[in-house]
């Protein structure tokens, strides 16, 4: 059993281990990054370190999403950043020994595997999948 | 007793001690028969062994004292003959590679050969030695030395230089089955109960859980009456941990039991912190104290001034406050400065190792040494300092010559200067092989200031050297220099004329944590600028711009300069100027140009906030600064704004 923050990105829910989450901002002043295109939507002051905002439902296709008030912001361990979700659920004991290889087709959405929840399925959000999609977005622009 | 957190510390003292190792031989070459020299070469491998035995490195330890020994030899007879300096840099540089070992976790490498060498007194190769891989037994050896703590980090499988892989270590022959789990557990006893005996049972009841790896202080300690208020334990068991809490809190005596799990965990964390040290005079220290004393009253003056509203107290003691915060940002810098010696100590060595390689004989001098520069910046600045002498060494000189490295203060900035008195460059050559590259058209090569010319060298792919050499001459290296120094914001400068030596002046910030930056705002946004990059900030009459094309143009005293538009560059919506265009005027690529912006906000001092992930891969981006309204504030360089744009195709 593992605690599991669940979120929404368009239709499709997703999970991500609590361990990985730092804390839940609400509304957070977005800033001005010169330079900044896509998916980095802005900067925030987050106890005086400023840490990038990651549009997820655009890195990760899902066209015309909507988003949630509330942000994620990743422990350090991980990467210090902030990921905008279309909804954030809730946080539950999630039993990962069922968990089950991506489904086909579903490689561009960062699938970590999927876990039986009640009657819905769980997508386990692959977080060095998302970092290395952002690497090779920024990594290129001059 | 618990060594391992004094590892960075023996690290960072024993590199100090090789790099005057290094310095002191080179000056016995030229002088051999220095009593001094020899004197304090014996001192620096004696501190050396001490330490080193201290922290139970033996093999570290062991070299160390065959060549204080040896130095102790030459004390006697009062001069080193030609022939040991050679063999004397070889053990230092073994001594580094073993620093490099222990600083990577992994064990002491190999010193035998290099001692059973010497007995014979053979020249050996260099390669020989500090290439020589580790053999099995080696590393047998090596993990039988090991303290416990290093076997547990090993039990990680950790990879050797060499690629082997170091299996598990267990002391027992018994295989282990993997499901159990190493960890280590730290039991607290009470202070008024009988340590040894209460400590003996709490091994006895450890040693019954599984395997115990070690302990301290362990069975031998107890029985020998070594007082311990805590002991750790290092077991492998497949129990669960509440289990064997329940049953050692079941002791009496004991107070806690605490497990520590999980090691590569823990391990990756510390690796990632930064964990260099410096050291700080004590009196700094104390004024460290003394400063946040008075702190801690004036915020209690201020908590006084606010309740009874006080005004005029209270603003006079703000003033105060503001004038101690001031005070302690001053000493804060300067327990940060480290002097330019750290780095510039070992350029005799590598000076010396290069003019034998390529036949030449140089000197080296430095001057300004002693200038202290934040410590971040040192760091960064090794590299390009390095590269600069080599290049000075390997390209400057041809036959015979003397290179100097000096530092200076120039306003609040520190200006070092590698300067050789070799044949210099000469612009019409490098113009021609600019367009031999194909880096230029001959009319555009034809256009560039003798001052631009000399900065192709910091193209990539561009070398004034005929021939590759094992050193430089790659035509890789001097971009690097220059996108290093930028990015500690900082500039680089040529100046070179035929026959007349070459000068590499590097500018510098002298500390990175907190800058000026002047404000400004494009399209609506806050921007800031480091004051170091900008020469001056103009207002100009919108009537004065010429435009020529797509570029455009002002009249500053002799000179046009081009202007851009910064909104534009940021690919911002444009905001049509007034009567008044605000210019920034500033240095990009070596030439001068204005910079436009739609309003001016003012300058000040800023702390500097480094960019996480992936803020930092963006271009242009120096990092961040945080308005006292909590606003988050981009820094941008214009410099490296401008780096993969071209001039004379663009215009904004």
């Amino acid at each position: 059993m593992a605690l599991t923050l669940i979120f929404t990105l368009a239709e499709e829910v997703y999970g991500l281990e609590i361990g990985a989450v730092q804390e839940i901002i609400e509304d957070p002043s977005l800033h001005y990054v010169p330079l900044a295109k896509g998916v980095l939507t802005g900067a925030i002051n987050f106890h005086g370190q400023v840490l990038a905002v990651i549009d997820l439902p655009a890195l990760l296709g899902f066209v015309g999403a909507g988003h949630d008030h509330r942000h994620v912001v990743l422990t350090p361990e991980f990467r210090s950043l902030v990921l905008m979700v279309s909804g954030i659920e809730k946080i539950i004991e999630l039993d990962l020994s069922g968990l089950q290889p991506t489904p086909a087709n579903t490689e561009s959405k960062a699938i970590r595997g999927v876990v039986d929840l009640d009657d819905m399925m769980v997508n386990l959000l692959d977080t060095d999948e998302v970092f290395n999609r952002l690497e090779n977005i920024y990594a290129g622009i001059k | 007793m618990d060594m391992s957190q004094y590892l960075d510390l023996f690290l960072s003292e024993t590199r100090e001690h090789i790099n005057n190792l290094n310095k002191l031989v080179v000056t016995l070459e030229q002088e051999p028969g220095n009593r001094k020299t020899i004197d304090a070469l014996f001192r620096e491998a004696h501190s050396i062994k001490g330490m080193a035995a201290t922290m139970g490195f033996d093999r570290t330890a062991k070299l160390a004292h065959f060549l204080e020994d040896l130095l102790d030899g030459f004390r006697a007879s009062g001069k080193v003959p030609a022939t040991t300096i050679d063999f004397l840099l070889i053990g230092i540089d073994l001594l580094d590679g073993l620093l490099d070992d222990l600083q990577a976790n992994r064990p002491e490498r190999a010193v035998d050969a290099f001692l059973r060498d010497h007995s014979q007194d053979e020249a050996i190769p260099v390669a020989e030695i500090l290439e020589e891989p580790f053999s099995a037994a080696d590393i047998e050896d090596a993990l039988e030395e090991i303290t416990p703590i290093t076997e547990i980090e090993l039990e990680s499988e950790s990879e050797t230089a060499t690629g082997v892989k170091v299996a598990s270590y267990v002391p027992e022959e018994e295989p282990v089955p993997e499901k159990t789990e190493a960890f280590q557990i730290l039991v607290d006893l009470a202070e008024d109960t009988p340590a040894v005996a209460c400590g003996i049972l709490v091994l006895r009841e450890v040693e019954k859980f599984g395997e115990l790896i070690a302990s301290k202080p362990d069975m031998a300690d107890l029985r020998g009456d070594a007082p311990c208020r805590q002991i750790q334990a290092w077991l492998r068991t497949p129990l669960d941990k509440e289990h064997i809490e329940k049953t050692l809190m079941s002791i009496s005596g004991v107070v806690r039991v605490r497990f520590i799990d999980d090691r590569r965990k823990e391990d990756h964390c510390r690796r990632d912190e930064d964990t260099r040290t410096i050291r700080v005079r004590t009196g700094l220290l104390d004024q460290f104290v003394n400063l946040t004393g008075e702190l801690i009253t004036h915020r209690h003056m201020l908590n006084t001034a606010t309740s009874s509203r006080d005004w005029e107290n209270l603003t006079q003691t703000l003033g105060k406050t503001s004038r101690l915060i001031d005070d302690l940002h001053h000493h804060v810098l300067q327990a940060r400065l480290m002097p330019l010696e750290n780095i510039a100590g070992r350029l005799p060595r590598i000076v010396r190792d290069i003019s034998r390689k390529t036949d030449k004989k140089v000197t080296l001098r430095l001057a300004g040494t002693n200038i202290g520069i934040d410590r971040a910046i040192l760091e960064e600045l090794t590299d390009p300092l390095v590269h600069l002498v080599r290049n000075a060494v390997d390209h400057g000189i041809e036959k015979e010559g003397v290179v100097t490295v000096s530092a200076c203060r120039e306003k609040d900035l520190v200006l070092v200067e590698v300067a050789d008195n070799g044949k210099g460059m000469h612009p019409g050559l490098l113009r021609q092989k600019a367009v031999d590259c194909a880096l230029l058209t001959s009319s555009q090569a034809a256009d560039l200031s003798d001052n631009d010319v000399l900065m192709l060298v910091c193209r990539p792919g561009f070398s004034t050297s005929e021939k590759v050499t094992e050193t430089s001459g790659r035509g890789v290296g001097m971009d690097v220099v220059k996108s290093a120094i930028s990015k500690l914001g900082g500039t680089l400068k040529i100046i070179s004329a035929p026959n007349e030596g070459t000068r590499f002046q590097m500018r510098l910030p002298l500390s990175i944590a907190i800058i000026k930056i002047v404000l400004v705002s494009c399209a609506g946004h806050l921007l800031a600028i480091p004051i170091t990059r900008v020469q001056r900030t103009l207002d100009i009459p919108t009537s004065e711009i010429q435009g020529f094309g797509h570029k455009r143009v002002f009249r500053l005293g002799e000179e046009d300069v081009s202007l851009y538009s910064l909104t534009a560059v940021l690919g911002l919506p444009a905001v049509p100027a007034g009567e008044i265009t605000w210019v920034v005027l500033t240095e990009v690529q070596g030439r001068r140009i204005g910079l436009q912006v739609d309003r001016f906000i003012g300058h000040r001092e800023a702390f500097v906030k480094s960019l996480g992930f992936p803020l930092n891969l963006l271009t242009g981006l120096s990092g961040a600064a945080i308005e006292g309204d909590g606003q988050v504030v981009f820094i941008v360089d214009p410099q490296s704004l401008f780096d993969n744009r071209n001039f004379d195709t663009e215009g904004c």
